[in-house]
């Protein structure tokens, strides 16, 4: 059995060049990446992020597809009563094959392609709980709209309006059914929502969020059914080509303290090893006031690392996280050593747990690229 | 046995076979021909049956079930509820039917429309066709109408590239197809597969084939010995529509191939045939080697050599040349499956369903079964002779008389076996069973019989001739004598002789009566004046005809009225895969020749109308429907489960499946179908046929595939059709005469030079040269004309039963007996063929011997 090979397959149809060595006894398609499918380089005929946009909701939850690539970003940590605690994420993505759509009969033809991941973390008993989903974004399948706000491939989906929705998603053994409700409004991530993530033009994305999110209901796993709540986020992000050339991947933090305030951090990480200028953060007040950090803003300090002992990739573990400017110290740390998501693309993404001087706090910590 | 045996003995073989070179070589022959016809017949069936498996398969070598709609294609909304309602993830949509490649003179593969992203779970992993594909080729398949991938095999034969256009002829059009990758994958099975079809993403495929918002097909991979693949299984059975059913794979694709086990069984039969034709020929050959040698194994034995050792010499030297011979059989039989894999793919194509692959095949078991049957065959054979040259007493050894006066006197007894073999041969053939085995088992015994009859019959047949030729003066009356004096090789000559002659001449028969029931079947059938359909329809294909023809053709002049003819593929729960014809008033009745009905064929329209229908004979023989039968079979129709009762059943030599046919007015109003498989034109009696038939062409040449033929025209292509089928029966016959050719050959041949020492005892007391080959002529003559003879009353009975038992049983079909003069000329004209060439060799050599020579030892 060589699951490389399927990987390989929908890393193809994916991949806009990037990958291209996908030869049988190579871990090449293993570590391939979500940072590296969303590298693009036939980019022509898309729209892109290069100028500030007037956002308008709820339309901007539903598909840009005028743009390459797009996602619906859930996570969160939950927990029952008695204090048994879980991390989950649900995320959608959409991806144009081609930005030209040609006028069909068949409801099957479509030039949208749609994913997602779907992870759970049972923190408690150890475990940690990943699937996949593909889909062409046609004929009922799969797809994004607005009105009523709905992404779905098959039996997964977000529904509802924006402020409150549902997120539904199952595999074989485990299983999530949530309600979700904003608590803050929308908050405009980089420059009033264009985030730009290297100095060319046009390498940016539209970048919204929804930093503290009610959430609650029910999650089961090996047939046994929890009672949850606690808080979720949402990044909502859409672009066309949003890594540069020389960028390797992407270490990005987001953090719900329990002060009641939510910082975002995303350290873009060179391939000569250095930290992109143009990484950025957020620092969300109280009363759901967006604060913008610049890469000059904040330090990142990796303090310990763990190997996998799947791909053999270390990871970053453990985290010193410095934002002077506001008098913030905090230690990162998983909840979960392994949390690494081995689907189509290779990478870790975990609930983390935060704590500080005089602060604590949970949130969600994605490691790309690795 | 070589390495036990002593070196004398050895010596005794080796010397022998270098003596007698051209007797070992057309052992050698015979049994390599008997071999070589059971591994090219095993190859040629399993290859079929794996063609099958491929054509079906194609790529969803893992999936367990199908879902498929009962009659047609289904709703696409049945794929998204499984999905987004059932949340079943292992599935994948198919949209398919069968094209033609117009650059490839029509072949026939399958235009195969799926999802990629659903399929992925399908794959065997490490062979995924599309992993050498690049990004750009799977997103332009994808996202551009009109594309699609096809194997190497395919893109060489017609020539095309990437980026070329390939043309695909489907019902009344041509579909231009863009070429944007090729497909292949190291799996052979699934690179074979790849080559009987043309891979495009399930939107093309709809669009192309007009089944927008249909699926043909859906793929399940489901684990039916665990629990949650039971509870998926039944929730899918819950969810589906009537005449939307789950079926197992193994299940489905089991009940196809068993259409054609019948088919292939009888092939086997035939090569069955050819070795017990070869049994004969071994033993004649080995015996004669033994008489041979008499002298020298009698001497052998006065100093001191065993019987055992004698057996085993003759055993032995038996096994090598079996051996030997088997091999060469194998290797002829792996070079004439090629033909022979064609030929029964080609019938399979005509009579039971569309193959897109053709795979050669040769297994392992096939060698071994041919070796087996090659090398079992030849000891079998040489028992005898070898127990007679081991009974071979020092003293008595010059006279072959020893074991000649015992197998006289045992003649009787033999007739007496004979008779009694036949009798249980009858027997079994009477049994009230449909098994095809016990019929062919049957056809054994009576073969069996009839060669232990043939000594007696020979003798008797023999002292008839001797009062009869007694005007010929000496010869005259000497040659049946000879004859009679050496019974236990001439009686197994004729024997063998007999056999295939009875065998060619009994299939003679039955294709004969089969051609000139389905000629009169045709005349019956085929009323009207003219038949439009499409050129080369797929016998799997459910598309027809442009609706649009038929009121072009209405609409022509010299037209007086137009029948429809409206062809589907029903799967029924019941009845399994058969046709469901429907037809119009023209055609329905009108000639039709009925086994049973309720009715008087004009009262059987009307009955019709009211959800009722006609069974073709094979339908009903396979079904058991008897005559006024109370069955009836429900049907999935547009308006729900109707049911429908049998008013006749109807003499039909079509499509093998089976035939439901119904009221053309019924079925539309059942089935929301306006699709037309074919037209029977009628033209007005004033009107020439050729001159409408030149007009419609003309008229109707904006719509490509279409055959538009006369009556006779059809009539002529559908007999072809007949012949083609036959073909590999055909050829099998040839092949059996060939190994009887041989066997008479070598085994008169032997008699003849066996008789050296008793030519030069004739030519001393003052015959001539030429007296002895009139002689020579004369004896072998007569041989041949008792195995012609005695093969006329066995091959009518061997007919009598392919006609009225295997045939019925294998096909469903009855057929009307029928003899012509010309099948027992040319038996007869190959009996003595056979026989008087066996005669050239011994008789060249009658004038080279010298007579001292030839009796010195006397």
């Amino acid at each position: 059995m060589n699951s490389s090979q399927v990987l390989c397959i929908v890393s193809l149809l994916l991949l806009a060049g990037i990958v291209t060595s996908c030869s049988d006894n190579n871990d090449s398609s293993q570590t391939s990446n979500v940072a590296q499918s969303l590298s693009g380089n036939d980019i022509a005929g898309f729209a892109r992020a290069e100028v500030l946009r007037e956002f308008k909701f709820p339309e901007d939850f539903g598909p840009h597809p005028e743009f390459q690539t797009e996602w619906w970003y859930y996570t969160g940590n939950l927990s029952t009563k008695d204090g048994r605690d879980f991390g989950y994420q649900l995320t959608f993505f959409r991806r144009a094959l081609r930005p030209d759509k040609t006028k069909r009969e068949s409801n099957w033809a479509s030039n949208q392609i749609y994913f997602a991941h779907f992870a759970l973390t049972d923190i408690n008993s150890g475990k940690f709980y990943s699937s996949e989903r593909w889909s062409r974004g046609a004929a009922g399948l799969a797809g994004a709209q607005s009105s009523p706000f709905r992404v779905w491939i098959n039996n997964w989906s977000i529904e509802g309006d924006h402020q409150t929705v549902k997120l539904r998603a199952d595999d074989e053994e485990v299983s999530i059914e949530l309600s979700l409700k904003s608590l803050k409004p929308i908050v405009l991530q980089g420059d009033k929502g264009l985030s730009q993530k290297s100095s060319d033009a046009g390498n940016a994305s539209y970048y919204f969020s929804q930093t503290r999110i009610d959430s609650s209901g029910t999650i089961s796993i090996e047939g046994q059914n929890f009672e949850v709540s606690g808080l979720s986020w949402l990044d909502r992000e859409w672009s066309t080509s949003a890594l540069g050339e020389n960028q390797d991947g992407w270490d990005w933090f987001s953090i719900q303290l329990d002060d009641g305030r939510e910082i975002m951090l995303y350290q873009l990480r060179l391939k000569d090893g250095g930290i992109d200028p143009f990484s950025s953060g957020s620092l969300v007040s109280k009363n759901g006031k967006l604060i913008p950090l610049k890469a000059t803003d904040f330090n990142i300090e990796v303090l310990d690392t763990w190997k996998s002992s799947e791909t053999g990739i270390v990871y970053p573990s453990k985290w010193g996280i410095n934002i002077p400017s506001h008098n913030i110290e905090l230690t990162v740390i998983p909840l979960l050593k392994n949390q690494e998501l081995l689907q189509t693309f290779t990478y870790w993404e975990g609930a983390v747990k935060v704590s500080g001087k005089d602060i604590s706090g949970k949130g969600y910590v994605e490691l790309t690229g690795y | 046995m070589l390495t036990k045996m002593n070196y004398p003995l050895l010596n005794v073989t080796t010397g022998y076979i270098r003596k007698h070179v051209l007797q070992s070589i057309l052992l050698l022959i015979g049994i390599a021909f008997s071999v070589a016809l059971i591994v090219s017949v095993d190859i040629a069936n399993q290859s079929a049956s794996r063609s099958f498996s491929i054509s079906k398969e194609i790529l969803s070598t893992k999936s367990t079930h199908y879902i498929l709609g009962a009659y047609s294609d289904f709703d696409e909304e049945i794929y998204k509820s499984l999905k987004l309602d059932l949340g079943i993830q292992n599935i994948a949509p198919i949209v398919e039917d069968y094209v033609n490649i117009a650059e490839l003179e029509g072949r026939a593969v399958k235009l195969l429309g799926t999802d990629f992203f659903a399929d992925l779970i399908f794959y065997e992993d490490d062979h995924s066709p599309l992993s050498n594909l690049t990004q750009n080729t799977l997103t332009e398949l994808i996202t551009r109408p009109g594309t699609a991938l096809v194997s190497p095999d395919i893109a060489q034969s017609a020539g095309i590239e990437i980026g070329d256009t390939l043309n695909l002829a489907y019902g009344s059009q041509t579909l231009g197809v863009k070429i944007v990758g090729i497909i292949d994958s190291q799996n052979a099975e699934l690179s074979k597969s790849l080559g009987g079809l043309i891979l495009a993403d399930i939107s093309t495929a709809q669009e192309l084939l007009g089944k927008v918002g249909r699926i043909s097909q859906i793929d399940l991979v489901v684990d039916e010995e665990t629990p949650e693949g039971i509870s998926i299984l039944q929730s899918v059975r819950d969810y589906l529509p009537a005449g939307v059913e789950i079926k197992s794979k193994d299940l489905l694709l089991g009940s196809a191939k068993n259409l054609t086990r019948s088919f292939e069984l009888n092939l086997t039969a035939l090569s069955l045939l050819a070795l017990f034709v070869g049994v004969f020929l071994i033993y004649n050959i080995v015996s004669f080697s033994v008489i041979q040698r008499r002298s020298i194994i009698g001497t052998l034995r006065s100093i001191g050599a065993t019987r055992r050792q004698i057996f085993k010499m003759i055993m032995t030297e038996a096994l090598a040349i079996g051996i030997i011979g088997s091999l060469v059989g194998i290797a002829g039989g792996i070079f004439l499956g090629r033909s022979i894999v064609s030929l029964v793919t080609r019938s399979i194509n005509d009579l039971y369903f569309t193959l897109t692959v053709t795979d050669f095949m040769v297994s392992p078991e096939t060698i071994i079964k041919g070796l087996l049957a090659g090398i079992l065959a030849t000891l079998f054979a040489a028992i005898v002779p070898a127990y007679e040259a081991s009974r071979f007493r020092p003293i008595n050894v010059l006279r072959r008389s020893s074991f000649e006066g015992f197998f006289v006197k045992s003649i009787n007894l033999f007739g007496l076996i004979g008779v009694m073999v036949i009798a249980l041969g009858y027997v079994v053939i009477i049994l009230p069973t449909k098994s095809l085995v016990l019929s062919l088992i049957s056809v054994f015994l009576i073969l069996i019989g009839a060669s232990l009859l043939v000594p007696i019959c020979t003798t008797l047949l023999m002292r008839v001739f001797s009062v009869m030729l007694s005007p010929m003066g000496l010869i005259g009356r000497m040659s049946p004598r000879n004859i009679i004096r050496s019974t236990s090789r001439t009686a197994v000559a004729i024997a063998s002789l007999t056999i295939a002659i009875s065998v060619i001449l009994s299939v003679s028969i039955m294709i004969g009566s089969f051609r000139s029931t389905v000629v009169n079947w045709l005349d019956s059938a085929l009323t009207a004046d003219i038949f439009i359909s499409m050129d080369s329809p797929n016998i799997s294909s459910q598309e027809g005809l442009n609706p649009k023809i038929l009121d072009e053709v209405i609409n022509s002049p010299g037209v007086d009225r137009v029948a429809t003819v409206r062809r589907i593929l029903y799967n029924s729960p019941d009845y399994g895969l058969f046709n469901l014809v429907a037809v119009t008033k023209d055609l329905a009745t009108e000639n039709r020749k009925f086994i049973w009905r309720e009715v008087e064929n004009e009262q059987l329209w009307d009955q019709m109308q009211s959800n009722s229908v006609l069974i073709s004979e094979s339908f009903a023989y396979r079904n058991n429907i008897e005559a006024g039968s109370d069955k009836s079979i429900k049907l999935q129709t547009e308006q729900g489960l109707k049911e429908f009762s049998f008013s006749g059943v109807y003499y039909d030599y079509g499509a093998q499946a089976g035939v439901l046919l119904i009221s053309d007015k019924l079925y539309r109003s059942l089935w929301q179908d306006d699709q037309i498989t074919s037209l029977g034109v009628y033209v007005s009696n004033t009107y020439p046929i050729d001159k409408t038939v030149g007009e419609l062409r003309t008229k109707l040449s904006k719509y490509s595939n279409l055959a538009i033929r006369s009556n006779e025209n059809l009539k002529q292509s559908a007999i072809k059709t007949f012949d083609r089928t036959f073909t590999v029966t055909s050829a099998l016959r040839i092949l059996i005469a060939i190994v009887a050719f041989i066997s008479v050959l070598s085994s008169l041949m032997a008699l003849q030079l066996e008789r050296e020492k008793e030519f030069g005892v004739f030519r001393a007391i003052g015959m001539t040269i030429s007296q002895l080959r009139r002689m020579i002529f004369l004896e072998n003559g007569l041989i041949g004309l008792a195995s012609g003879l005695f093969s006329i009353p066995v091959g009518v009975a061997l007919s009598l039963i392919l006609i009225n038992v295997i045939n019925l049983r294998s096909f469903g079909w009855t057929l009307n007996f029928s003899i012509e003069p010309r099948y027992f000329i040319e038996a007869m004209c190959i009996a003595l063929l056979a026989s008087l060439a066996a005669g050239i060799y011994p008789a060249y050599l009658i004038g080279k011997e010298d007579v001292s020579k030839l009796i010195r030892e006397e």
